[in-house]
């Protein structure tokens, strides 16, 4: 939102340019998660190519979406608790 | 949206052509990012299955390589399908566990 072009907008038009600006950028960032996502459990979870995934390949996919976001919660929190643990020293 | 069409006037710049000019701005961001998008899934795609299904490049694409490379699309497309869904779904019950709580 850094230039201005001349778009000859009214605030309440220009507000929901913004806005709809803000869901694009938040659209964009669950996109990015998603391609890395896929990319990384990819890698994890397709042997050789066939004409359609294997039932446990399937099942790997979704496991390793969501066990990559409880690892990353749970490490959130590990550090957070040895941080409150330090403070409270 | 349709608020922004208010009474049509004679004026040079109508709330009309405002609106316009705002639907066409929102529309070419959104395509911007889909063309994005589709470039970033094309090049994993290519990455992929050229990993998979061209493990001894030769002196061309054997047909065996080429059937194993349009499966590999569909697969991978198929992997970003469950992966979006999954991490939607996680996305929704995270909003939910933290509005119950």
């Amino acid at each position: 939102m850094a230039e201005q072009p001349n778009l000859n907008l009214d605030p309440a038009s220009r507000k929901e340019l913004e806005q709809f600006i803000e869901t694009q950028q938040a659209q964009s960032r669950v996109q990015t998660q998603v391609q890395m996502l896929t990319s990384m459990c990819w890698d994890k979870c397709v042997g050789s190519i066939s004409s359609s995934f294997s039932r446990s390949e399937h099942s790997c996919l979704a496991n390793c979406v969501d066990r990559f976001l409880d690892t990353s919660v749970f490490l959130v929190k590990k550090v957070e608790d040895q941080r409150s643990a330090a403070m409270g020293h | 949206m349709a608020s922004l069409f208010g009474g049509s006037s004679s004026s040079t710049s109508t709330p009309a052509d405002m609106a316009a000019r705002l639907e066409q701005v929102k529309n070419s961001i959104h395509n911007e990012l889909a063309l994005q998008n589709a470039q970033e899934l094309m090049n994993k795609v290519t990455e992929k299955c050229f990993a998979k299904c061209v493990p001894k490049p030769g002196g061309s694409l054997s047909s065996s390589e080429e059937k194993c490379l349009s499966q590999c699309m569909e697969r991978y497309l198929e992997a970003f399908d469950t992966v979006n869904r999954t991490y939607i779904a996680r996305l929704k019950k995270e909003r939910f566990d933290q509005q119950s709580s």
